[in-house]
């Protein structure tokens, strides 16, 4: 009960200092405040980023291994010249891959092209065109928002159906349902059997909104798809419980089979896993956090000396007080424990106008950039804790120096 | 009623700065991007057991018994959390149970008052 009417006293005081001294209270939290908004601030922008390559990353596909003639990741020893002359990945390769393999669950050819469709007298320009074969909604996750994805018989014969982004369905349609209804590619009449939802902007281009995906047996008709110009690849998918090591140690060796590759001979393809991009994303980010911390915590220890100040100058102004409260019977402990809350409670108020200042940051940032920034829960508590511990750090050498003080002396230096 | 004089020996002194570097050295993992991994509530605990250790170093400064208390329950709270989520460094062992054999020669000539 007396540590509460004490706590309360404590934090009344702290906003009395604030009000009385208005300006030099604020002065001496703009330290804090300014240190808490630079830390909280660079973790809330690194979070955000970080938070939307994720996301964009498991777009790729959960345990889909990419067959490519490139590879995605490379060391200062990069024999570009090598991977220039690799084969592609040809729909053939993906056919025995799915025949051959134990552990793969779907394996499907992809391509992409950039075209202009039409639709009556609107069009879109350089919208994507992704050719694929039978299995690609067993390989990537998606919503189907109107109509359905490709039967399998659809993909096989090479039907003229397409399914359409969400994007494209807004620039042709406005949002209605485009089912049934025929876009002109390649001169021909390509009926929309469906139409994806929404799926935002991906860091890596692969976003389906502006894709129109065909089969590939349709594509192949008019367009060579075994070319650089397709960037052609093989996503594979394992089976449930299969590891992706397994799967890419089977893959390599099918590879090298199909590609009649000889014993000790270097591969000619690359086995590219999304695993491979979150690990490098992932110290990329930790170099950028770390940065971040170095800038704050020198903000934050300006900000600490701020506080220790104005808690020195606030016990000499409160030295009489001090003197009286302690031949009235206050125990040490309890001048400590008044002062110590003084200092945390100016702190924390610092570290919450930050806090303030960050949020607001972000929320105008967030609508400016159509980039999405968040104040995650675990950065605010960041901020309080800090706040917290550098109100503790500073203030508590001017908060034991009142404690100490001898009531008589401290009662004489009256102000 | 008279007040007993404590003075600090210089091995203390050496032992507080060591400390205080240690801690000042130390503020930084509280918002490191790895503690901040191991849960949203580390920080705070690690900030916590932080700024308790200042605090005790700030007690042995001025020999305080307190200081010696609150330093060794420090020490058993982060091997405790250490060994929860974390490696425990045996360097650190072995430095803070030296450091608390030290401390028991002189804890009996220390002050007992806060």
């Amino acid at each position: 009960m007396i540590f509460l009417t004490l706590l309360r006293e404590s934090v009344v005081f702290a906003l009395n200092a604030l009000r009385v001294n208005r300006l030099r209270t604020l002065l001496s939290l703009l330290g804090i405040t300014i240190g808490i908004f630079a830390i909280i601030a660079v973790f809330t922008a690194v979070d955000s980023m970080e938070r939307k390559v994720r996301a964009s990353l498991e777009s790729l596909g959960e345990n889909v291994i990419f067959v490519q003639k490139w590879p995605w990741t490379f060391g200062p020893d990069y024999p570009w010249w090598k991977y220039m002359n690799r084969p592609l990945p040809r729909i053939r390769e993906t056919k025995e891959i799915e025949e051959r393999s134990e552990s793969v669950d779907a394996a499907v050819f992809n391509g992409y092209i950039r075209k202009t469709i039409f639709y009556n007298s609107s069009f879109v320009e350089n919208a994507q065109i992704l050719s694929t074969t039978k299995g690609y909604e067993k390989v990537k996750d998606f919503d189907v928002q109107f109509g359905r994805f490709f039967i399998d018989e659809e993909v096989e014969t090479g039907k003229p159906v397409c399914i359409i982004g969400n994007g494209i369905g807004g620039a042709l349609f406005n949002g209605e349902d485009p089912t049934g209804r025929e876009l002109k590619l390649y001169g021909q009449r390509v009926t929309i059997i469906g139409q994806f939802a929404r799926e935002g902007e991906s860091m890596f281009g692969n976003s389906l909104d502006n894709m129109v995906v065909l089969p590939a047996d349709f594509t192949q008709k008019y367009v060579d798809l075994e070319t650089d110009q397709v960037t052609p690849m093989i996503m594979v998918k394992g089976k449930n419980g299969v590891t992706a090591e397994k799967l890419t140690d089977e893959l390599e060796g099918l590879m090298r089979s199909v590609r009649k590759l000889k014993p000790g001979s270097d591969d000619n393809f690359s086995l590219n896993e999304v695993s491979l991009l979150t690990s490098q994303t992932e110290s990329i980010f930790r170099v950028f956090g770390t940065a971040g911390w170095i800038i704050g915590a020198f903000s934050i220890l300006v900000g600490g000396f701020g506080i220790a100040n104005i808690m020195f100058v606030s016990v000499k102004e409160r030295t009489n007080q001090i003197g009286i409260q302690k031949a009235l019977g206050a125990r040490n402990w309890f001048i400590l424990i008044q002062f110590l809350v003084e200092s945390v409670v100016l702190c924390i108020i610092g570290g919450i106008i930050g806090l303030i200042m960050v949020y607001i940051g972000t929320t105008i940032a967030s609508s400016m950039l159509d980039f999405e920034f968040v104040l995650t829960s675990s950065n605010v508590i960041l901020g309080l804790t800090i706040s917290a511990m550098i109100g503790i750090i500073s203030g508590f050498i001017p908060s034991y120096s009142a404690s100490q003080l001898d009531p008589v002396e401290a009662i004489r230096s009256g102000i | 009623m008279g007040y007993t004089h404590y003075t600090r020996p210089k091995s203390i002194t050496v032992v507080c700065v060591l400390g205080f570097l240690l801690v000042i050295f130390g503020m930084p993992t509280v918002f490191s991007p790895d503690t901040r991994k191991l849960g949203d509530f580390f920080p705070a605990l690690y900030g916590a057991l932080i700024s308790l250790r200042f605090i005790a170093y700030i007690g042995l400064w001025h020999y305080k018994r307190w200081g010696v208390e609150m330093l060794l329950t420090t020490f058993v709270a982060q091997i405790s959390v250490d060994l929860i989520f974390t490696e425990i460094s045996p360097v650190s062992i072995v430095y803070h149970l030296g450091i608390f054999i030290f401390l028991f020669f002189h804890y009996r000539k220390m002050d007992s008052n806060l």
